[in-house]
C-alpha cells in the first residue's frame, strides 16, 4: 500500500506537479534524498552518525518523469546505486523530486541538495557520480549548469555523469501532444477547446521535454502552449565531466528502430546527436551505447545497463 | 494529514474547475442554435426568452455544484482539524526533510509528510 501510494503520488506530481506546488498542495513532493524510505537529514552530525566510515566516492541517482526512486529497483530489490556500493564501495543516494516542476527548477533544487550533501559529508570525497534516468538526466544537466554558475562545491567533484534514456534533444511524444492541442484549440469548437485545455493541464515538466529545456531562459517569457517553438539556450557540457549516454532501442535490431528508440525517446535524442537546429551541444559519441531490445522503463533497472555503468566507473579518469 | 488535506484540495479544485469548464461548453454549444433561431421571423422574442432561461438554468446548476463542493471542502477541513487535534503524537505531522528551499521565483512548496517505505527491500 505504502509503495503504491508513493508511486501514485510520484505519477501525480509528474502530471500536475507544477500546479500542486503553485497552490501549496500537500501532495507536492519536495526535493530530498530518500534513505530507507525516509528523507535523509543532510546535517553534518546526522551524516557522520549515518556514515561512520564514509566512502570517498558517492553516486547520486535521479529518477525520471512521473516516477520515484523505485524505478531503479531491479527484480532482486537492488538498484544501480546499491550494486555500485556492493561492488565498488560507492555510497548511493537516491533523489526524489517533483517531476512536474520545470526542469530548471528541479535542477536548481538538486544543486542545493548536492551542495548540502558534500558540505556535510563526514570525510573526503574523491568523486561524485551522477546517474539520471529519462528526465533525471536532464535534471542532472540543469543542476550542473546552475552549479557551475554558482560555483557550487559539488561541481568539481562530479567527474562522470550517466544519462540513461534521457531526451537531450526532446521527446517526439510531447511535440505531438503540443501540435495536437494547438490544432484542437484552433478548431474553434467548444468541445475541442475543452479537450485542448484539459490536455494542456499537463505539467510544465512534461512540456520541458518537448525540446529538452534545461535553463530558466528556455521557458521564461514564452507561451508554453505555442506551436513547436524551441527557445533553448546553450547549456555547454562541462569539460571536466565525462558524459556517458545509454540509449535503448525496442527491437533487437538497432537499425530498424533507430527512429523509434525506446518507445518514448528516439536514439538520436538519447545519444545526444545534436544538429544546429536542436540548440543543444553535440555529445561526444565515444561514450554512447545503444542497447537493443530495451524499452524506456527497463533502462532504469536492467543488469545489462548496470554492467555498462560499472565498467565505466572502473575506468581510470585522466 | 498534510497529504490528506492535499488530496481534499485537489478534488475540490478538479470539481470546481471541471464545473466551470463544462458550464462554459454548455453555454457555448447552445449559443449557435439560439443565434439561428433568433434570426427567424417571429421567433426572436420567444427564442431569446428560452435562451435566458437556459443560460440561467445551466449557471444555477453549476453554481449549486460549486457551492456544495465548497461547503463539503470546508466541512472536511473542520473534520481534519478535529482528527489532527485528537491524533496521538506519533500520528502528528513529522519533521520536514532536510531539503534546500525552493527557488524564490515560485511559491515554495509545502514539505511532504515523511514518506513511507517505498523500497522493495523494506516491503519485504
Amino acid at each position: 500500500m505504502g509503495r503504491n501510494l508513493e508511486l501514485a503520488i510520484g505519477a501525480l506530481n509528474g502530471t500536475v506537479g507544477d500546479y500542486l506546488e503553485r497552490t501549496g498542495n500537500g501532495l507536492a513532493t519536495a526535493t530530498h534524498i530518500v534513505d530507507g524510505g525516509q528523507p535523509l537529514d543532510l546535517s553534518a552530525a546526522s551524516l557522520a552518525a549515518r556514515y561512520p566510515d564514509p566512502p570517498r566516492r558517492l553516486v547520486v541517482l535521479v529518477h525520471g518523469l512521473m516516477s520515484t526512486e523505485d524505478v531503479f529497483h531491479l527484480e532482486d530489490g537492488t538498484t544501480y546505486g546499491t550494486l555500485l556500493e556492493r561492488d565498488l564501495g560507492i555510497a548511493p543516494f537516491h533523489v526524489r523530486y517533483n517531476s512536474g516542476r520545470r526542469i530548471s527548477e528541479s535542477g536548481a533544487s538538486i544543486d542545493r541538495l548536492l551542495s548540502d550533501l558534500v558540505s556535510g559529508w563526514p570525510g573526503p570525497i574523491d568523486e561524485l557520480l551522477l546517474i539520471g534516468h529519462s528526465m533525471g538526466g536532464l535534471v542532472i544537466r540543469s543542476a550542473t549548469h546552475v552549479g557551475s554558475e554558482r560555483a557550487s562545491p559539488w561541481v568539481p567533484l562530479a567527474r562522470r555523469a550517466f544519462y540513461v534514456g534521457s531526451p537531450h534533444l526532446g521527446a517526439p511524444l510531447e511535440r505531438f501532444g503540443n501540435a495536437l492541442t494547438w490544432a484542437l484549440g484552433k478548431l474553434g469548437h467548444p468541445v475541442t477547446a475543452l479537450v485542448a485545455d484539459i490536455v494542456n493541464l499537463r505539467s510544465a515538466g512534461v512540456k520541458d521535454l518537448r525540446y529538452g529545456n534545461l535553463r530558466r531562459e528556455d521557458w521564461e517569457g514564452h507561451d508554453a502552449d505555442a506551436l513547436l517553438e524551441n527557445h533553448r539556450h546553450p547549456a555547454p557540457l562541462l569539460p571536466h565531466i565525462r558524459h556517458h549516454l545509454i540509449a535503448g532501442s525496442l527491437s533487437p535490431d538497432v537499425a530498424s528502430t533507430i527512429l523509434l528508440g525506446d518507445v518514448l525517446v528516439p536514439v538520436r535524442s538519447a545519444a545526444g546527436r545534436a544538429a544546429p537546429k536542436d540548440r543543444s551541444p553535440h555529445f561526444p559519441q565515444e561514450h554512447v551505447r545503444i542497447l537493443a531490445g530495451m524499452n524506456h522503463l527497463r533502462l532504469a533497472h536492467d543488469p545489462q545497463v548496470y554492467a555498462l555503468i560499472r565498467a565505466w566507473c572502473e575506468e581510470a579518469l585522466p | 494529514m498534510k497529504r490528506l488535506r492535499g488530496l481534499k484540495a485537489l478534488v475540490h479544485d478538479v470539481v470546481d474547475k471541471g464545473s466551470q469548464a463544462v458550464e462554459r461548453v454548455q453555454l457555448d454549444t447552445a449559443k449557435l442554435p439560439f443565434d439561428i433561431v433568433e434570426r427567424m421571423p417571429g421567433l426572436k422574442v420567444p427564442a431569446s426568452g428560452v435562451r435566458r432561461i437556459y443560460n440561467a438554468g445551466v449557471s444555477n446548476v453549476h453554481g449549486m455544484i460549486r457551492l456544495v463542493n465548497d461547503v463539503t471542502s470546508e466541512s472536511l477541513d473542520v473534520l481534519l482539524d478535529v482528527v489532527a487535534k485528537n491524533a496521538p503524537p506519533a500520528a502528528a505531522p513529522e519533521a520536514e526533510p532536510a531539503a534546500a528551499p525552493e527557488p524564490a521565483a515560485v511559491p515554495p512548496p509545502e514539505r511532504p509528510a515523511r514518506a513511507r517505505s517505498s523500497s522493495k527491500k523494506e516491503a519485504r
